[in-house]
């Protein structure tokens, strides 16, 4: 981690109304350091899901790509604070970069196990990618799916930043 | 305000009015502008007898309209009501079917013709400006998208920029090759993913690329009014226009659109969590 990368992704927080995640991560001062090992075991996951073509999670990146579309930006970073899990990370971007979403399941039993599984799929060719997670924190994720109807059938379409405040 | 700073780029000089050449043109669309209604409304009438004399079309009429529709998309603060009476104006105007006009887009067509195309460019814009807070520019807004013709919904949206993705995504669905264009540099694009949403302030997209070079070769064409959608975000809300809102395709495209944004679905808040462990 350089010390460059660390300042800007706070200020990429706190630019995009989230300074609630340093403030408040435990324990405290190691928000940073914590984000920036998720978005880079997420880099791993997307080059292990999706070969060399993966999405690479860097600081860069990120203050790139806010230049042209702030709003995705704004809600992949909503999504960094909203899932532990890189391969959440990873299906996020995804259905920011376009990704249909095909199908999501899940399933829970009180005190004993959750499960969310989502395939994603391209709308140009047939190309499904599948994203598990079993951990009940990524049910937040949900609250960001575009919800609209196509000849009266349900449909998840993009994934969306909340209002801060 | 870049209308006003691109008015140099039109050779104005070279361009007919009712009294001879158009220098003045520029002074007179910048002074439609001013806080100053005696300058608005003088600005008003040497326009208005100039490139529309007595409902007779000329030469400028045609290179006036992107500067109007332009100072309504930005919702300049002064003049819009006026700005709507010229287009209404323009619209009604009439000329002989022998009088030519080289277009933008290069092809030379009938002045009435042009007119007629360049002004529905701003359908979105006046449909929108119809649930205008100001009551004149509202009336006068539905007056000329009832001309014009064409239909449109808007909608309440928190952030323009997810709205605008949020039709995108919607409408792609239908219409999976969509091209996608950016309404004030013509710039286009195939693909959703290469689109920087942010940086667009009008967007058109067509049904395919076929629809594109349907709509390039004949721009006038009515029965092309099904193959493509206008989309105009704003601050506070999103409008998405159609020219043939009769046709059952392009309808579905805006009732899956006007779903989303009237439950206000980009609007959720997000909640401060509990203190979270790394």
């Amino acid at each position: 981690m350089s010390s460059n990368s660390a300042e800007v992704l706070e200020k990429l927080l706190r630019d995009n109304e989230l300074k609630w995640l340093i403030d408040w991560w435990l324990p405290p001062g190691q928000a940073i350091p914590a984000l920036l090992g998720l978005l880079n075991a997420a880099t791993k996951e997307s080059r292990r899901l999706l070969g060399s073509s993966g999405p690479e999670f860097t600081v860069d990146m990120l203050v790139n790509e806010s230049q042209q579309n702030a709003h995705k930006v704004k809600a992949f970073l909503q999504a960094l604070g909203d899932t532990r899990k890189p391969e959440m990370l990873v299906m996020v971007w995804r259905i920011l970069q376009g990704m249909r979403i095909q199908a999501i399941d899940m399933s829970y039993q009180e005190r004993n196990h959750f499960r969310l599984r989502c395939v994603l799929n391209s709308p140009y060719e047939n190309k499904p990618e599948t994203y598990e997670s079993s951990d009940i924190v990524d049910a937040m994720l949900l609250r960001h799916l575009g919800i609209m109807e196509m000849d009266n059938g349900p449909v998840f379409e993009g994934f969306y930043p909340l209002r801060s405040g | 305000m870049q209308a006003v700073d691109n008015l140099s780029r039109i050779a104005w000089g070279e361009k007919a009015v009712a009294s001879g050449k158009a220098d003045k043109v520029p002074q007179a669309l910048a002074g439609l502008l001013s806080p100053d209604e005696q300058v608005r409304n003088r600005s008003y009438w040497q326009l208005d007898n100039e490139v529309v004399l007595q409902s007779d079309l000329y030469e400028a009429a045609y290179f006036v309209i992107p500067f109007l529709v332009s100072f309504l998309r930005d919702h300049v603060p002064y003049g819009r009501d006026r700005v709507y009476d010229l287009l209404y104006e323009i619209t009604n105007g009439e000329a002989p079917p022998t009088v030519m006009c080289r277009t933008t887009e290069g092809d030379g067509i009938p002045l009435k013709a042009a007119c007629t195309r360049e002004v529905k460019k701003g359908l979105a814009v006046y449909i929108r400006d119809t649930k205008d807070a100001d009551p004149l520019v509202k009336q006068k807004a539905k007056q000329l998208v009832d001309v014009v013709g064409g239909e449109g919904i808007i909608c309440p949206a928190g952030s323009s920029d997810a709205a605008l993705d949020l039709c995108l995504r919607a409408i792609r669905r239908y219409w999976p090759q969509a091209v996608f264009e950016n309404a004030l540099t013509g710039e286009r694009v195939d693909r959703y993913e290469s689109l920087s949403v942010g940086l667009l302030a009008e967007v058109l997209v067509y049904q395919n690329r076929q629809a594109v070079h349907e709509w390039d070769k004949h721009p006038s064409s009515p029965s092309l009014g099904n193959s493509v959608i206008r989309l105009l975000p704003a601050q506070g809300s999103m409008t998405a226009a159609v020219y043939e809102p009769a046709d059952q395709s392009v309808r579905k495209i805006l009732q899956s659109i006007e779903l989303p944004l009237k439950i206000d679905m980009l609007n959720r808040p997000t909640e401060t969590p509990e203190r979270r462990a790394a």
